[in-house]
């Protein structure tokens, strides 16, 4: 086997520490993201993780890939500067409003324009739609085998072999896989790295490629708002129902207060 | 998007786990709620239950018993073990046989897996997660959750059919068992699985399943969080959990920290959803990737020595101190009327 080619999909989103300032503006029905800074989404930094340990073992060459506005460039740089090779961003008017499918068509023909690649690794689910939607369409797209919730990942470079450990219902499996596959990992996949001082330093030196969707020959009916399937209606606030209500006093009269509720729900005879 | 000729989609189909001994939980949470759906819809609706697997025929009653009309199902061997690309053309080949108007399908690690590899190849539309399911001046809305639920969101899907839905267990209800409700049973064969040569499977791992009380059953739930500060200190919340008969859960953090073995235990997006009468939250912070697993309790409770904590505007009655000074209190007082 050449050396392996790794593609690795990262998704910008709003940091999570924000979710709690991310709201629906009452009157114009919009999201409100809170001032929420964009980073990379949580389980892709494990992918790429995966994908640099595999190149420091394997020699192996990293792509990474990412359907995002322009405005999110300061994540890439970080995979840049985390030690990937080379960074392929999709970004075009047209891929707006995208659903999941249309996300993964687009991610699809990005990474066909691209090369061949041995494997894509990436998250099993961002941590802002969280829909672990992405990565089994993408396998499909690609036609090639996938697994998702990907818990260990290993190359044996002279057969060209994946053996892979992935989490079902009630356990996991092992399998061995003739390459190219694609795996969406979760965080047992690897403790991810920070960025070197010296690598970052040479991020800006590295290919940092923007593809429209004629670059990529994408499909216009396939791509953006008019490839979704899915239509967002309404977007609503979760409002608390909760009372709010804070005990005071000495921990005894707390644990009194509890237990009071507790008899009151019938939570406590079951004892 | 291509417009298919929607009318020849028809009925619900819903999709779940054959466990050894029968439907999962989850499964039969399903038929109950595509039974609430059949009960809004002015047309004749059937419900099919879709099943894979390997000698599960003698199994399949309790779907007819929870709701389903039909049971359309492929019993091979090559099913016996979950694998991704064996189960998405099972799914696929028993859509294609049915063709169902809406498909529901369990957001497990294999459900969600399946039903979005299936909607890739249907390019149809599919919500992940969704929390409720109804009908509106006719359009089928599907809410899902964004931003670990601290948004919903209406979802449509206008021009493709099936229209899909993921449902974590623990949504919905399941219907009473009703054993005079039967239906039609078809069974279908698997079509050639693609990948074969490429996949060898080298081993199967079914962990031992838990003792613990099960967290979406419990009428009283603890969860605890990083704020718990060791594992040492867990055992009071085990204690705690015994002497009350609570089932007790955990934030991610804890899981992380090894306090808790059981991934299962985890509650929140990633996780359980939980729907007790009273939720006890210890040394937890609310963030709402775990505050969304618990909006279904009927009364909360949080202890947290944080004035500012998040989890307070999530709780009914929240309890600002530090959780060592109440949990060993309470612990004595149900241990003292227990014996006393
Ligand atoms: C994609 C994604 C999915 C996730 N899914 C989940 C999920 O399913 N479930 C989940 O739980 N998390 C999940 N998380 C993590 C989640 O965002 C939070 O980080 C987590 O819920 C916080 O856990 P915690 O409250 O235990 O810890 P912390 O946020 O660290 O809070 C600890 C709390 O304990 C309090 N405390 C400390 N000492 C004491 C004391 N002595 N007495 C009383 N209180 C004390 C502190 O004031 C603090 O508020 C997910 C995150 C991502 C990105
Ligand atoms: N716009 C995007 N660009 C690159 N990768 C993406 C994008 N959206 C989703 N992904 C990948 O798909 C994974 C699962 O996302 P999801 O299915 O939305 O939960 C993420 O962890 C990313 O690796």
């Amino acid at each position: 086997m050449n050396i392996p080619r790794i593609a690795v999909c990262v998704k910008p989103v709003p940091d999570p520490a924000y979710y709690d300032k991310i709201t629906v503006d009452r009157t114009t029905k919009r999201l409100q993201r809170g001032q929420a800074p964009t980073i990379m989404n949580e389980l892709d930094r494990y992918a790429l993780e995966k994908a640099l340990q595999l190149k420091e073992t394997l020699q192996a060459e990293i792509t990474v890939f990412s359907m995002a506005p322009s405005n999110s460039r300061l994540v890439l740089l970080e995979a840049l500067a985390l030690g990937s090779d080379k960074v392929v961003l999709l970004n075009d008017i047209d891929f707006a409003g995208a659903d999941t499918l249309a996300t993964a068509y687009t991610l699809a023909r990005g990474i066909t324009h691209t090369g061949t690649f041995d494997i894509v690794l990436m998250g099993s689910e961002s941590s802002d739609g969280g829909t672990e939607q992405v990565a089994a369409q993408l396998g499909e797209m690609l036609g090639i085998p996938r697994f998702t919730h990907v818990t260990s990942v290993s190359l044996d470079s002279q057969s060209g072999r994946f053996d892979i450990t992935a989490k079902h219902d009630t356990g996991v499996n092992r399998y061995r896989v003739q390459g190219p596959v694609l795996c969406g990992v979760t965080r047992e996949i690897a403790t991810p790295r920070l960025p070197h001082l010296r690598n970052i330093r040479h991020c800006i030196e590295k290919p940092l490629i923007t593809l429209d969707s004629k670059a990529i020959e994408a499909d216009p009916q396939r791509i953006g708002d008019k490839g979704s399937p899915t239509k967002a209606g309404a977007i609503y606030n979760r409002e608390s129902t909760r009372q709010g209500i804070m005990l005071q006093g000495t921990p005894d009269g707390i644990t009194d207060r509890i237990l009071t509720e507790m008899r009151r729900l019938g939570v406590l005879c079951q004892a | 998007m291509e417009i298919r000729d929607l009318s020849s989609y028809q009925g619900i189909l819903v999709f779940g786990k054959m466990l050894p001994g029968g439907p999962a939980e989850g499964f039969l949470e399903l038929l109950g709620e595509a039974s609430r759906l059949k009960a809004q819809m002015t047309a004749p609706v059937r419900i099919t239950a879709a099943c894979l697997g390997s000698s599960m025929e003698a199994y399949l009653a309790p779907l007819f018993h929870h709701g389903a009309d039909h049971v359309c199902y492929i019993d091979d061997s090559r099913l016996a073990t979950y694998q991704p690309h064996r189960y998405t053309e099972g799914l696929f080949a028993i859509i294609q046989q049915v063709k169902p108007d809406i498909v529901l399908a369990c957001a497990s690690y294999e459900g969600g897996e399946v039903a979005s590899a299936v909607a890739a190849r249907l390019k149809t539309g599919l919500a992940a997660h969704s929390v409720s399911l109804k009908f509106v001046d006719g359009e089928f809305i599907q809410v899902v959750p964004a931003f670990a639920g601290k948004i919903y969101g209406d979802i449509l899907c206008p021009d493709t059919r099936p229209r899909m839905s993921t449902i974590k267990e623990g949504m919905f209800q399941k219907l009473p068992k009703d054993i005079t409700h039967t239906g039609t049973m078809e069974r279908i064969k698997l079509p050639p699985c693609g990948f074969d040569e490429r996949i060898e499977l080298l081993s199967v791992e079914d962990e031992v399943q838990g003792t613990e009380k099960s967290l979406t059953e419990a009428d009283f739930v603890i969860g605890g969080g990083l704020g718990i500060g060791g594992s040492d200190k867990w055992r009071f919340l085990e204690q705690l959990a015994e002497v009350t008969g609570a089932a007790l859960g955990c934030t991610r953090p804890a899981l992380d920290q090894h306090w808790v073995h059981n991934e299962k235990s985890m509650i929140g997006t990633s996780g359980v959803i939980v729907k007790p009468k009273l939720y006890l939250s210890v040394g937890i912070s609310g963030a709402a990737h775990h505050v969304c697993g618990v909006n279904d309790a009927e009364v909360t409770i949080a202890i947290n020595n944080d004035p500012n904590a998040t989890i307070f505007s999530h709780a009914d009655f929240g309890i600002c101190e530090d959780w060592e000074k109440i949990i060993p209190l309470l612990i004595d007082k149900i241990s003292m009327r227990k014996e006393g």
